[in-house]
C-alpha cells in the first residue's frame, strides 16, 4: 500500500522505516561486537577508529589509500556489513511468516537497496565529516602562504632548484638533464625531470629543443657530478650539494 | 590580487559568451532552460576557442589576446544578431501562419508528452519538459517538514562540495604528474611561442590539445604564466556537469531523486579529486556524458537542437583525450538504437538526424585529425592492434582489475555496490527506455576498455602498480556518471516514501 503513491499511509510508512533502522543498527552493533572481540579493542576506541578510516583522498593511486581497520579494509567491513544486515532482513522476514508477527516489513528487493542507500549515506557522512576536517587543516596551513610559498611547499627542491638555476643563470637555453634518482619507486627520476623541466621552461628548455647543442648540463642530485661535466663545460653553481649546474664555457665567458 | 581574479574572470567569459551565442542559434526555436543552456554553452564555447586557437596556429598567426579574443567576440556578436534575427523571422512567420503554427504545436505537445516522476507531463519547449506546470500535492506536515529537511541536508552537502571543488582549485599550484608532464607543460609551450610551431618536439604531440590551448588562452588573458589561477577554467566544468546531469535526472524522476542523485554522484572520491587535478579526464567526461545526456534528451523530446548538441559534444571528446577517438562510436550506436527504437519518427527522417551527428562529429573530428596526418608526429602506437590468441590470456587479468577498482577500491564511494543491489534479483532490468540505454552505454564503454585492454599494448598498463590502481580508473570515471541514474529510477519508481519525495513536484 506504501508504494501506491497515490494512498500513501504515514503511519506505515514510519514504521517500515523504523524496522528498516532497527535492523540496520542491530547489524551495526553486531559488526560492532565482532570486531572488537577479534580486535580487542573498545567500542569507543573502534568507532574513533573506524570514523578515521573514512579519509578523503587527495592522490587516489594505489589500494593504500583505501582506509583499514586492523586487517580488514573498511570496503570489506561494508560489504560484511551489508550482509549481516540482509541476513538479519531474511531472518525477520522468515519470523514474521512463521510466527506471524504483524510488523510490515517491506519486500527485500526493496529493502536492500534502501539498505544500500542508507549504507551510502552513512559512509558519505563519515567521508565528508573526515574531508571537512582536512579541509580545516589545509585551509588553515595554506590560507596565508603567497603562491610562491605555495608551490615551494609542495614542490619543494623540484621548485627551488629550478629557481636557482633561473637566478644564477637568467636568459634563454637549452640544457640536457641528468640524475642518480633511480627507478625506485616506477618512474621517479622521470618525475623530477618533468618538473624540473616544467618549472625551467622557457628560461632552460630541457624538453623542446633536444636536437640543439646544448648551452648547460643540468645535473640534479647526482652524487659525481664530475664524471657528467664535459671539459667544455663548467659548473657554475651547486645547490644542496647535489645539484649543479654547467654551462659551457664560452657562454661564461661571454657573460 | 583583484586584477589577477578579474583577468580569470574575463578569460572564462569569452568562451562562455561564444558558446551561449551558439546554443542560442541552434536552439533559436526552442530555447533551453537558463542553466542548461548555460552548461551546455560552456563546453561548446571552450570547443569553438580551442580549434579557432588551433586554426591560428595551423595559419602561423602569433597567439595574441587581440589576435584570439578580437574575432571570438566579433563572432559571439555575429552569433547574438543571427539569433536576433532568427527570432524575429521566426515571430513575423508564426504570426502570419497562425493556425497552422498552432496544429503542429498541438500535435507536437501530444508528441513529446513525457511521463515524468510517474505523472504525465505535456511539453513542446525545453522549458516546458523541464519544468512543467506543477503539480502540487497536499502532503501533510511531516511529510512537508521531512521534504524541506532533506533537501537543506543534500543541497548542503552538494553546496560544500562545490565550495570545496573551486577552493582546491584556486588555492593549490598544478600538480598533477600529467598536468606538467604534459598538459600544462605543453600549454607553456604555446603560451610562450605564442602558436604551435614546436608541437612536434612536444611532449605526446599526438595527444589532442583541447585542455593546453584553453590554459594557453587563459594565460594569455592574464598576460602571464600562473600555477594557481589557469587552474580556476577546470571548476567551471565541474558545475556545467553538475546543471546537465541535474536536468537529465530531472527530466526523469522527481526533484528529491534528482538532487539524491547528484549526491551520489558527488560521493565520488575519485570523481571529485579529477576536478580540480588539472587532467584532461573531467573535460572529457564532461563531453562524453554530455553527449549521451543529450541524446537521451533527445530521445525524451524529439527535438532536434539536442542531435546537434550531442553531436559538437562528442566531437569535441576526440579533441580532448586521445582514448576518446572510439567514444562517438559509442554515442553513434546508442543513437542508432534510439532511433531504431523511436516510433513517431519516419524512417526517411532517421538517417536523416542520424547522417547530421555521423557529419557533425566527423567535421569536428576532422579538423584537429588532418592537421595531425600533416605533422611528422612519432604516433604513440596504443593503438596499434595486437591480436593473438594467447592474448585472451589478458582477459581474467583485466576484469580482475576491473574488480578490484569497482568494488574494493575507495574511489566510487558505494555506488557500484547500489547499482549491484538494485540490478540484481528478479525482474530488475530498467523499466524506462532511458534507463535501458544507458545501461546498454554502460556496457559498451566497459566492452569497448576490455577489448582495447586485450587487444592493444594498452595492456601493459597493468604491470604497473599506477597503471591499475590510477589509469583504470580514470578510464572508468569517462562514463562513471551515467550509472547513477540507474539506480536513481529504480529508487524513484519503488522505493518510499514517494509521498515524500513528489511533495514540491
Amino acid at each position: 500500500m506504501l508504494l501506491n503513491p497515490q494512498k500513501p499511509s504515514q503511519g506505515l510508512l514510519f514504521q517500515q522505516i523504523i524496522v528498516l533502522f532497527f535492523v540496520f543498527v542491530v547489524s551495526l552493533g553486531i559488526l560492532f561486537t565482532l570486531l572488537s572481540l577479534t580486535l580487542g579493542m573498545g567500542p569507543d576506541e573502534l568507532a574513533t577508529d573506524l570514523g578515521g578510516q573514512f579519509f578523503y583522498c587527495y592522490v587516489v593511486q594505489t589500494d593504500q589509500t583505501l582506509g583499514k581497520l586492523g586487517e580488514y579494509s573498511i570496503i570489506l567491513l561494508l560489504y560484511i556489513l551489508a550482509l549481516i544486515t540482509g541476513g538479519i532482513y531474511y531472518l525477520l522476514r522468515f519470523a514474521k511468516r512463521i510466527c506471524g508477527l504483524s510488523i510490515e516489513i517491506l519486500p527485500p528487493q526493496q529493502a536492500l537497496p534502501l539498505l544500500g542507500l542508507i549504507l551510502a549515506f552513512l559512509t558519505l557522512t563519515l567521508q565528508t565529516s573526515q574531508q571537512f576536517c582536512l579541509f580545516q587543516y589545509m585551509r588553515e596551513r595554506h590560507a596565508n602562504k603567497t603562491k610562491e610559498e605555495g608551490i615551494e611547499y609542495i614542490f619543494d627542491d623540484h621548485y627551488k632548484f629550478s629557481q636557482y638555476c633561473k637566478s644564477i643563470f637568467p636568459g634563454f637555453y637549452t640544457a640536457d638533464f641528468y640524475t642518480d634518482i633511480k627507478d625506485e619507486p616506477p618512474d621517479d627520476a622521470m618525475t623530477a625531470q618533468r618538473m624540473v623541466s616544467y618549472f625551467l621552461y622557457p628560461h632552460i628548455d630541457i624538453r623542446i629543443n633536444r636536437d640543439q647543442p646544448k648551452d648547460c648540463i643540468i645535473l640534479y642530485f647526482v652524487s659525481n657530478a664530475q664524471a657528467y661535466v664535459p671539459q667544455d663545460y663548467q659548473i657554475i653553481g651547486t645547490y644542496k650539494k647535489y645539484c649543479h649546474l654547467a654551462v659551457r664555457r664560452d657562454l661564461i665567458h661571454d657573460e | 590580487m583583484m586584477n589577477e581574479y578579474f583577468g580569470l574572470t574575463c578569460a572564462l567569459i569569452l568562451p562562455l559568451l561564444v558558446g551561449v551565442g551558439g546554443v542560442l542559434c541552434l536552439c533559436r526555436r526552442n530555447p533551453l532552460p537558463l542553466f542548461l543552456g548555460l552548461a551546455v554553452a560552456w563546453g561548446i564555447g571552450w570547443g569553438i576557442l580551442s580549434h579557432f586557437m588551433l586554426i591560428m596556429g595551423i595559419a602561423r598567426v602569433p597567439f595574441s589576446l587581440r589576435n584570439v579574443a578580437l574575432p571570438l567576440f566579433g563572432l559571439s556578436c555575429v552569433l547574438f544578431v543571427f539569433y536576433s534575427l532568427g527570432k524575429y523571422k521566426t515571430f513575423q512567420t508564426a504570426e502570419n501562419s497562425f493556425p497552422e503554427n498552432a496544429r503542429s504545436c498541438d500535435n507536437r505537445r501530444e508528441e513529446f508528452s513525457c511521463k515524468r516522476g510517474g505523472r504525465k507531463q505535456a511539453g513542446t519547449r525545453p522549458q516546458e519538459i523541464f519544468f512543467p506546470v506543477p503539480v502540487r500535492k497536499k502532503g501533510d506536515l511531516t511529510c512537508r517538514f521531512l521534504w524541506v529537511g532533506g533537501m537543506v541536508i543534500l543541497c548542503s552537502f552538494i553546496a560544500y562540495k562545490i565550495y570545496f571543488v573551486f577552493w582546491q582549485s584556486l588555492h593549490f599550484p598544478i600538480s598533477a604528474w600529467d598536468a606538467f608532464a604534459t598538459i600544462a607543460f605543453k600549454a607553456k609551450v604555446f603560451f610562450y611561442d605564442r602558436g604551435l610551431q614546436n608541437i612536434s618536439h612536444a611532449p605526446l604531440p599526438t595527444y589532442p590539445l583541447h585542455v593546453p590551448l584553453s590554459m594557453t588562452w587563459g594565460a594569455l588573458v592574464l598576460g602571464f604564466w600562473d600555477e594557481y589561477l589557469l587552474k580556476g577554467i577546470f571548476p567551471f566544468y565541474f558545475l556545467s556537469f553538475i546543471i546537465i546531469f541535474y536536468y537529465f535526472l530531472r527530466l526523469h524522476v522527481s526533484k528529491w531523486w534528482a538532487t539524491v542523485g547528484v549526491v551520489l554522484l558527488l560521493s565520488s572520491n575519485f570523481l571529485l579529486t579529477s576536478t580540480f587535478y588539472t587532467t584532461r579526464d573531467f573535460p572529457l567526461l564532461y563531453y562524453n556524458c554530455g553527449a549521451v545526456f543529450l541524446l537521451l534528451f533527445w530521445q525524451k523530446s524529439q527535438l532536434r537542437e539536442f542531435i546537434y548538441l550531442a553531436a559538437i559534444f562528442s566531437g569535441m571528446a576526440t579533441f580532448t583525450k586521445l582514448e576518446a577517438m572510439a567514444y562517438p562510436v559509442i554515442h553513434s550506436i546508442l543513437f542508432l538504437l534510439i532511433l531504431f527504437f523511436a516510433k513517431d519518427v519516419s524512417r526517411q527522417k532517421k538517417s536523416r538526424l542520424f547522417l547530421s551527428f555521423v557529419g557533425i562529429v566527423l567535421g569536428v573530428f576532422l579538423i584537429y585529425f588532418t592537421f595531425k596526418s600533416g605533422q611528422s608526429f612519432t604516433e604513440t602506437g596504443r593503438l596499434t592492434l595486437d591480436l593473438k590468441w594467447e592474448n585472451l590470456a589478458r582477459l581474467p587479468v583485466v576484469l580482475k582489475y576491473y574488480r578490484i577498482n569497482l568494488f574494493e577500491s575507495w574511489h566510487w564511494g558505494c555506488v557500484w555496490v547500489l547499482l549491484l543491489l538494485t540490478l540484481s534479483g528478479k525482474r530488475r532490468l530498467p523499466q524506462s527506455p532511458a534507463a535501458m540505454y544507458l545501461l546498454i552505454t554502460v556496457l559498451m564503454f566497459f566492452g569497448m576498455w576490455l577489448v582495447i585492454f586485450v587487444t592493444t599494448i594498452n595492456f601493459n598498463i597493468f604491470e604497473k602498480e599506477v597503471g591499475k590502481y590510477y589509469d583504470l580508473p580514470r578510464f572508468f570515471l569517462h562514463f562513471f556518471p551515467l550509472i547513477i541514474p540507474l539506480i536513481v529510477f529504480w529508487m524513484n519508481d519503488h522505493i518510499p516514501p514517494q509521498s515524500i519525495s513528489h511533495q514540491e513536484d
